[in-house]
């Protein structure tokens, strides 16, 4: 959902933001000390979160980081995840049968595969146990694992529903009978599948998260996993109930491998190519576009560096698909110098994502400009109008070349509302092919050349790429468009009214520390916002 | 002797709140289903195509699309099958298989209308076909607005099996730069609104034969004689395993918010769903109804995606295989069986007998299947598209019908509908133009084809012409074939004349 402006500019927004704990919107939390939520009106009000499944990634991720990145996790067997575009949208997350049964299968295999091997074992199993119903070093490892896979400590009722597991291990006389059935049993867990948020205490309807579901929070939102040790120790100590703490680990967060792939997912999501075909040039343009999205996302680089990077990173077979200087050696960064390209606009991992028809498609990605780095919306065809989606306008006359045939389409008045916002966009990028590879002409047809030039808004024609992009870093509707698709991930939902503050805020906060990407991360999940939550 | 299948207590009370939103056919899995068979069972299997029968090529001398599937002429069905339906030609199919063509979905107007324009051609159909029900609100594209015939069929006699109804898709992903549609719906329970949330939810297919595997046979020894097989271990350590899962739930839920509560109701409703199928595997297994119940081999890990193809062929016949043997160990009798998706991405090799060509005849690079049917590919390489399709369908049906059951065949006692996403159009000659819908955006010129069901009343053998009939009235009259308890197929109360005895 594409939030209007107007929500935005229609209310009144209280300057300052102090991120005192506790401070947290609608008063929750805050009536201890009767201070007043200075900060949190001018980030909207506390976020609308409901129980969200984990997704495949998440999954796979979660349970690498339980039993080792060895570990094989068959998620194809999982129900698939709908990209909206983001993979975590809880609308799609419908409960059924198949996640059950296959929820069943994996932690099956997991604990077939974990247990297989002394060594394996060890990495759950904190202690030697002495005999098959070694009661005591089974404890231990429940109170671990337990806790590493429910997110948060185990209560008394939790532990007493594991632990009798012990007697497995003495009627099998196989210690590691009692270990698989524990991990089968939190496997299937609500609470591991799904990321439940209970809290600590509650308000009217805002809920104050506790420090390990703040934890998870910023777990699954930065790395894309579930918590590891040391998140959860800081979770224990009460390291998460400070400014500092939480700021403390957002750095540890950020700096690990695991937020450089979270942070690569994202934008791939976001910009359309996370689907991208795995064919030896597509896997090398994602390769190229992820060390684009690792340079524009370092802390303290401007972001619309994603727009104008003046460079690339290419092997020597990238480097002749573009036409540009080999770099030497495998991989490198090249500048583009004289070349007619700039930034992610001319990447073909983002071509590729506006391709159809075995082609480019202007109207995809003139769509997918408005849409996605700006915001706009496109109205689907009115009910009434015959269209034919899948297929690039005909045209009355056959083998017209490609921008007649467009201009023929849009000539027709019901088609040109929407057509002449979007098509223009895409012409001025139509010099890169479906790949991202430079043309001077329609693809087989040496008779129709391809001038490049384009318009984003009247007035503002421009021509390729280098035109384009300054146009778009330009526009606020930039940064504040990219803050929407941040906020849209990071709640895993449609946005609604409520969020149209924050998201105005997001940006405001992004703009004013040099749009820097991290300076938005740790705006968001710093702010008091990030610690509550509001029930539907 | 049988055991008693009894309900544990404690899982009974901790169920209790799930169980009042589990669907009826869920909820009723328990020792009456397996009780000795009175009579033969009565099976369906709904086996959807993602294509039509032809692509964009419409002949300008006659006006109409060459097509290479469907019989020219009405009546018995007297001479072989075109190319399209070669394979049930091949396996001697032909007597027990009926075409039914010429039906539309009406694009506008009020009831049984397809979706209008807005959302894609590619959303319009498929909803109103599995379902029978129209959506003309463009608010849930994607969505079956009603239940689909298989969720629908499976509340009527899934109570009968261990599974009441499997939901199967060969179509392993989306593939690059195309979507995915499903097929299979149930009614959404509980309170949604309805500006936002469809009325139904998808029953997510099982793509992976092996996972298919599991869900039928694990746990699962076929029974011999007239003793129950002993005890699995491993169903009692299932057993163990989901009622402790339900325990712990039961102490979360009370700190929920109705939302997150009525969510993971429906998620617990599952898990308790799945308990009591393994109680019943522990309790009450299920009598010897065919000789040919064999546990089939686990099949292996599924094959990775390259070039937008994963081995659909393989995936396809592996499902078949486990289809046929769960209907001969009687583990469920409702299949839905998605080949291909609208719209599908799946890149079908040359290496299945397709030869893809322009229209010119010059040979064409292998294009998404979608992309086969559109530009300049010929009607004939659409038809070995669905001669694809045809061959994992008609396997299907020659397993059936090899294997003996009651008086008849396995086949006989089972009614196979295979449905296309849209038809071959209304285009005909005026002054020496093509006028009327073309291919293969269109609802008009659907068909559809039958095969088996002769003990259900199915009259086999003839090509029916049943212009303007829906083509939800095609499955409908199959449903009925099985349940005549079945009164519609959502907003479809008619059934295909002539193409079930007595109607």
């Amino acid at each position: 959902m594409n939030l209007p402006r107007a929500i935005f500019a229609g209310l009144v927004l209280t300057l300052g933001c102090t991120g005192r704990i506790g401070d947290a919107g609608n008063g929750a939390g805050s009536n201890k000390t009767g201070e007043t939520p200075e900060g949190v009106s001018a980030a909207g009000p506390p976020t609308r979160v409901a129980v969200r499944r984990l997704s495949r990634t998440e999954l796979e991720r979660s349970l690498h980081r339980l039993f080792g990145a060895d570990l094989p996790v068959e998620t194809s067997v999982l129900p698939a995840d709908t990209l909206t575009p983001f993979d975590n949208d809880i609308l799609e997350q419908s409960p059924s049968m198949l996640l059950v049964e296959s929820l069943e299968t994996i932690a099956r295999s997991a604990a077939t595969w974990i247990t297989a091997t002394p060594e394996r074992m060890a990495r759950v199993v904190p202690c030697k146990p002495a005999a098959p119903d070694d009661a005591a070093c089974f404890a231990q490892f429940v109170e671990q694992f337990g806790q590493r896979a429910l997110r948060r400590p185990l209560e008394a009722e939790d532990r007493s529903g594991l632990v009798d597991l012990v007697s497995y291990g003495k009627s099998t006389g196989d210690f590691g009978e009692a270990v698989r059935m524990v991990v089968r049993v939190l496997l299937l867990h609500p609470e591991f599948i799904y990321r439940v948020e209970v809290g600590v205490s509650k308000e009217g309807k805002t809920i104050r998260l506790s420090p390990y579901e703040l934890a998870s929070r910023l777990s699954f939102l930065l790395q894309g996993t579930t918590p590891d040790d040391a998140l959860l120790a800081s979770a224990k100590s009460g390291a998460l109930e400070t400014d500092d703490g939480v700021q403390k680990a957002v750095t540890a967060l950020l700096a690990s491998p695991e937020a450089r792939e979270q942070t690569r997912r994202f934008h791939a999501f976001w910009l359309g190519y996370a689907a991208l075909e795995s064919t030896p040039l597509h896997k090398k343009l994602r390769a190229e576009t992820d060390a684009l999205v690792d340079r524009a996302t370092e802390p303290g680089r401007d972001f619309h560096y994603l727009l104008l990077a003046d460079e690339t990173y290419v092997d020597g077979e990238l480097a002749g698909h573009y036409g540009l200087p080999p770099p030497a050696g495998a991989f490198a960064w090249v500048k583009y110098g004289s070349a007619p390209r700039v930034g992610i606009l001319s990447q073909g991992a983002f071509a590729a994502a506006g391709a159809k028809f075995g082609d480019t498609s202007p109207t995809r990605r003139g769509k997918f400009i408005r849409e996605r780095l700006l915001c706009e919306p496109i109205a689907l065809p009115p009910p009434d109008v015959t269209v034919d989606v899948d297929q690039p306008p005909v045209g009355k006359t056959p083998g017209a070349c490609k921008t007649a045939r467009y201009a023929e389409h849009r000539s027709n008045a019901v088609c040109a509302g929407c057509h002449s916002r979007v098509d223009p966009i895409g012409f001025g990028l139509e010099n890169f092919d479906k790949d991202g590879k430079y043309r001077t002409h329609d693809d087989d047809h040496p008779e129709c050349p391809i001038d490049g030039v384009g318009e984003l808004n009247k007035g503002q024609s421009f021509t390729g790429a280098k035109g384009l992009a300054p146009l778009l870093a330009s526009s606020p509707q930039f940064v504040a468009c990219f803050s929407e698709h941040f906020v849209r991930f990071a709640v895993g939902r449609s946005l609604d009214n409520t969020d149209g503050v924050r998201i105005e805020w997001l940006a405001r906060e992004m703009s004013s520390k040099g749009s820097s990407f991290e300076a938005l991360v740790r705006a968001y999940v710093t702010h008091p916002n990030f610690r509550v939550r509001e029930e539907e | 002797m049988a055991r008693n299948f009894t309900l544990d207590r404690r899982a009974m009370l901790l169920g209790a709140g799930a169980a009042l939103s589990l669907p009826l056919m869920e909820a009723m899995v328990g020792k009456r289903a397996f009780g000795a068979p009175t009579d033969t069972p009565k099976r369906f299997v709904f086996a959807y195509c993602g294509i039509p029968p032809v692509g964009e090529q419409v002949d300008g001398k006659t006006g109409k699309p060459p097509q290479y599937v469907l019989p020219d002429a009405p009546g018995p069905l007297s001479v072989p099958f075109k190319l399209g339906l070669e394979p049930l030609e091949t396996l001697g199919l032909r007597p027990d298989s009926t075409v039914i063509s010429n039906m539309r979905i009406p694009r506008t107007g009020s009831g049984n209308g397809r979706r209008y324009g807005s959302g894609g051609f590619h959303y319009e159909t498929m909803g109103p076909l599995v379902s029978g029900t129209s959506e003309l609100t463009n608010k849930f594209s994607r969505y079956a607005m009603g239940p689909s015939c298989d969720w629908l069929l499976a509340q009527q006699i899934g109570a009968a099996t261990r599974l009441p109804s499997l939901v199967y898709m060969v179509q392993s992903a989306a593939f690059s730069g195309y979507t995915l549609d499903y097929i299979s719906y149930k009614p959404r329970t509980g309170k949604y609104n309805p500006e936002y949330e469809p009325p139904t939810l998808r029953n997510d297919p099982i793509v992976s034969p092996r996972a298919a595997f599991d869900q039928l046979f694990t746990g699962f020894t076929p029974p011999m004689g007239t003793e129950p097989p002993p005890v699995d271990a491993e169903s009692l350590r299932r057993r163990e395993i989901l009622k402790r899962v339900q325990a712990s739930y039961a102490r979360l839920q009370p700190k929920l918010g109705r939302g997150d509560r009525l969510r993971l109701d429906e998620h617990v409703a599952n898990i308790r769903a799945l308990e009591l199928r393994v109680n019943a595997l522990i309790d009450a297994p299920p009598p010897v109804t065919t000789s040919t119940c064999k546990v089939p081999t686990r099949p292996g890990a599924d094959p990775a995606a390259a070039s937008n193809y994963a081995d659909e062929d393989a995936r396809a016949a592996a499902l078949v295989d486990l289809t046929h043997m769960a209907f001969a160990c009687d583990l469920s009798r409702v299949v839905s069986l998605e080949l291909t998706s609208s719209m599908s991405g799946i890149v079908l090799p040359n290496s299945l007998g397709i030869t893809y060509r322009n229209w010119d005849g010059s040979s064409l690079k292998a294009p998404p299947l979608h992309e086969a049917t559109h530009g300049q590919g010929d009607n004939l390489s659409v038809a070995e598209c669905i001669r694809w399709h045809m061959k994992h369908v008609a396997a299907l049906a020659k397993k059936l019908k090899d294997t003996p059951d009651g008086s008849g065949t396995m086949l006989d006692n089972t009614v196979i509908v295979f449905a296309m996403e849209a038809g071959i159009g209304n285009t005909r000659l005026e002054s020496g133009s093509v006028v009327g819908e073309r291919p293969p955006h269109t609802s008009e010129g659907m068909a559809a084809v039958i095969i088996g069901g002769k003990n259900l009343g199915m009259q086999l053998g003839q090509h029916i012409v049943a212009t303007d009939k829906h083509p939800s009235s095609v499955i409908l009259t199959a449903m009925r074939g099985v349940s005549p308890a079945i009164t519609a197929l959502g907003e479809i109360a008619a059934e295909i004349p002539g193409l079930r005895a007595g109607v």
